[in-house]
């Protein structure tokens, strides 16, 4: 009976340690989820058409990923970008975050170009808008341009599974019910 | 990096140390690119370097923005002095960013329901701390034994005895 306590003291930080173990403490959780994407409106690469805007987002499901040519990271999620976009999965907008035109473009042409438009944010401020604090990041958005879901970090087939496909599956009306 | 100088001879150290600095320079390109500086008032001012040290820098997340030279941090800088030189409060530049980043931003978050255990965890464990020592105690002082019907004499005989 002494050791009852310490005992459960013991199970508990267990379970606690465990529990934490998996678990990525440099993730934030975004304040973001379930309101509509914030505003933008900023030149593309390529110019067709010259300018894109929020609401631009709208009218279906979309995959909004942060990526530049320095980024380190965007190249091992980059695969796998390709991959959806050649089962045409979702519409996937890409923001080249803090990066210039020729990089940019220099790069999409050595890696492969999954994007179904590509938005330019050199100076980054469309980055803080949406609270990106570190490339890839990955925001899928419902129809309504609702933001749904933010993967910090490369897209993997694990994230698309659990978290981005039960969204893109659940009936439209889901995201209609809630007014935004 | 064990390995890699083993298998370097130890006499090109100063050559590993040189590629391995020049390898670090275009990270270092990075960090440059930044915008004029925008003026504030001196009590702006003040409030802008009174505000830096309280809000965590999201790249590095044990640093400020005070002393953080990660491109973001230096990003919200300018942000804030933008904010600030328009006339915002404090509380509306700290709600700018937490609309953005969470309570997270925040080196002391706020009171509210998502933060209560944070804020009242401590005095939680001082008060159950108290309660076991409490009922820790009176269990002790119901152990020991009523002293009061010690034979003085006998007493002094056993301890005189021991000597």
């Amino acid at each position: 009976m002494r050791f009852a306590l310490p005992a459960i003291i013991f199970v508990g930080l267990v379970v606690l340690f465990a529990y934490n173990l998996n678990r990525d403490p440099t993730l934030v959780p975004s304040p973001l989820i379930g309101k509509p994407a914030p505003a933008f409106d900023l030149p593309t690469l390529g110019g067709q058409p010259a300018q894109m805007s929020v609401a631009d987002l709208k009218g279906r499901p979309v995959l909004v990923n942060f990526f530049a040519s320095w980024c380190v990271s965007c190249k091992i999620e980059h695969p796998y970008l390709l991959q959806l976009a050649r089962e045409d999965r979702v519409p996937i907008i890409g923001i080249d975050y803090k990066d210039t035109d020729g990089a940019a473009r220099q790069w999409l042409a050595q890696h492969g170009d999954p994007y179904r438009r590509v938005v330019l944010d050199h100076v980054g401020d469309m980055g803080i808008n949406w609270g990106v604090y570190g490339v890839p990041e990955t925001f899928v958005l419902d129809a309504q341009g609702v933001i749904r879901y933010k993967q910090v970090g490369p897209m993997t087939a694990e994230a698309w599974r659990r978290h981005v496909e039960p969204l893109l599956q659940a009936p439209q009306s889901t995201s209609v019910k809630a007014p935004s | 990096m064990q390995r890699l100088l083993h298998w370097w001879p130890s006499s090109r150290l100063p050559i590993l140390g040189l590629l391995l600095v020049m390898l670090s320079l275009p990270l270092q390109a990075q960090i440059e690119r930044e915008r004029p500086s925008i003026p504030l008032t001196a009590s702006q001012q003040a409030r802008y370097s009174a505000m830096l040290p309280n809000l965590r820098c999201m790249v590095c997340q044990n640093e400020s923005l005070a002393s953080s030279q990660a491109p973001l941090a230096v990003d919200l800088r300018y942000q804030i002095r933008e904010l600030l030189a328009k006339g915002d409060s404090d509380a509306q530049v700290k709600q700018y960013l937490v609309d953005r980043y969470g309570q997270y931003v925040l080196y002391k978050p706020r009171f509210e329901p998502s933060t209560w255990l944070l804020w009242l965890g401590p005095l939680l464990l001082l008060m159950i701390a108290i309660f076991i020592a409490l009922r820790l105690l009176r269990q002790r002082s119901r152990a020991v034994p009523a002293s009061a019907d010690v034979d003085a004499a006998a007493l002094k005989r056993l301890l005189e005895e021991d000597r």
